[in-house]
């Protein structure tokens, strides 16, 4: 869904609490019945706190964002994660463009008379790419090496015992039972809340994790196959999120087994490794999302259980 | 407010029913009011607006004996309907004060960044990439830098700024879980 301009300013309007009363109504019984509408609520959020915290509202926006907007403690928190994110994408911006200017200084000194940008100029030219964070750039600016050749191999030398580091605690992290503790535990999808049937897991001392092995509902392997990845978000009993899992990649019991045929057969799942030192005693829900083809993320089921000690 | 009346498991299942026979649609149908609800709540100030909208909720189950039969067509209406209710009810009270702002303390700052860090490596890298790009950039370079980034990847921009914002919102949710494990 798109918005017109006139809309996105209602919205606008409305998160700095300056609407009129029948405006509130209208907007308040939308975003209750209209999904896209919703999400265009929480972009209008994120965009309002990037304002702020970029020093570009107007005197009265800001002062009808602290008074009106900033009331919350969950809308604190977003607050300060806009500063981490805003700080973070400036030093990425100001590492990348060191970068580019190391890397290509015969194009830049020979572009560096003609102030006129190319109309073709792609995304990259125009803005710096990020192949990998600010901070680990800095990181290999500190090897000593100042020639190509003693760089490369130096490179080469921390790469390979890179790879041999991550292969050990791959293959660590694949074969619990062979290092840390694990227990796992099966869920089917359900919602139960004061009572019913929920599973109980009992964790024992010395745990390390415990891998949530989260059953898919049928339908939402066969008939929404688009899933590429799923993603799980642990809640507490008070609906505070507390993990989250990405990427996780859903797996067919029958196929894994080797079976050959494709008849739907066999339970699919995802599993989800949660540290068992986040588990105390209580109530806990699991929502599992997937992430369809363009990459929007779908709600599929939802699972309950009980951690005893 | 009253609160003379608890939500059973019972009550629940039925309220589920109400909003959809289908068990697991009614779940996500359950879950989608309660957090706009809290979004309703948020926006009119009430600091209390997770317990605002469970006290909607249990109001609409408790009456759900009394109009299941006769009332028909969105539920949402009737939800907001009672949560107008609530919220006079609210008012009425004597308010909560607003928490105070958390200071930025430059050791929580500092553990934000480390997770802020952790979190955006734990991306796929097509994430990464889009997220990073999308949001650099200030003011009218922004938005030539958004367009040209659309159409780069054959979306269209408000395509692109839905991705962006649940990729971003995802980040967010990483690192809040990242900074309760790392005071866990």
């Amino acid at each position: 869904m798109k918005l017109d301009a006139k809309e996105l300013a209602l919205i606008r309007k409305y998160l700095l609490g300056r609407s009129p009363q029948e405006e509130c109504t209208n907007i308040e019984q939308r975003l209750l019945a209209d999904s896209d509408y919703f999400q265009e609520i929480l972009i209008g959020e994120e965009e309002l706190t990037d304002e702020y915290v970029a020093e570009q509202l107007s005197e009265s926006d800001r002062q009808a964002f602290e008074t009106n907007f900033l009331v919350t403690v969950e809308r604190q928190r977003r607050v300060s994660f806009a500063r981490r994110w805003s700080k973070y994408i400036g030093e990425a911006t100001k590492t990348a463009v060191e970068e580019e200017i190391v890397t290509q200084p015969s194009e830049l000194s020979a572009d560096s008379d003609d102030s006129v940008v190319s109309p073709v100029s792609t995304v990259s030219t125009v803005f710096p790419v990020f192949p990998v964070s600010p901070q680990r750039r800095r990181f290999f600016s500190f090897f000593p090496a100042q020639t190509p050749i003693l760089s490369y191999s130096l490179a080469a030398a921390v790469l390979l015992g890179v790879v041999s580091l991550s292969w050990v605690v791959v293959r660590n992290w694949r074969s619990p039972q062979t290092g840390g503790s694990a227990l796992a535990v099966t869920l089917t999808p359900g919602l139960t809340r004061d009572g019913g049937e929920i599973t109980r897991i009992r964790l024992s001392p010395g745990l390390d994790s415990v891998d949530l092995r989260l059953t898919l509902p049928k339908s939402d392997y066969r008939e929404k196959s688009d899933y590429r990845v799923y993603r799980s978000v642990l809640l507490a009993d008070d609906r505070s999120q507390m993990w989250s899992s990405g990427d996780l990649i859903a797996v067919n019991e029958a196929e894994s087994l080797g079976s050959q045929s494709d008849n739907g057969s066999g339970t699919t799942f995802v599993v989800s490794r949660v540290p068992a030192r986040l588990l105390a005693p209580g109530d806990y829900r699991v929502a599992v999302s997937g992430r369809s083809s363009n990459s929007a993320f779908e709600d599929i089921a939802t699972y309950s259980f009980r951690v005893v000690r | 407010m009253k609160k003379d009346w608890i939500l059973t498991q019972e009550s629940f299942d039925a309220l589920l029913v109400w909003l959809d026979p289908a068990r697991e649609e009614a779940g996500r149908k359950y879950e989608e009011i309660r957090v706009r609800l809290i979004k309703i709540f948020t926006c009119r100030k009430c600091s209390e607006a997770e317990d605002l909208a469970d006290e909607t909720i249990n109001r609409v189950s408790k009456k759900l004996k009394e109009i299941e039969s006769t009332y028909s067509g969105a539920r949402a209406p009737y939800f907001y309907g009672v949560a107008n209710k609530v919220y006079m009810e609210y008012l009425r009270r004597k308010k909560v004060p607003a928490p105070p702002a958390p200071a930025d303390q430059s050791d929580a700052i500092e553990k934000e960044y480390a997770c802020l860090e952790k979190c955006i490596e734990d991306l796929t890298p097509d994430n990464r990439e889009l997220v990073l790009q999308y949001y650099q950039g200030e003011k009218t370079a922004k938005i030539v830098h958004r367009k040209q980034l659309a159409e780069q990847l054959g979306i269209a921009v408000n395509a692109l700024r839905i991705r962006a914002h649940r990729i971003r919102t995802s980040l967010q949710d990483c690192v809040e879980g990242c900074l309760q494990e790392a005071t866990a």
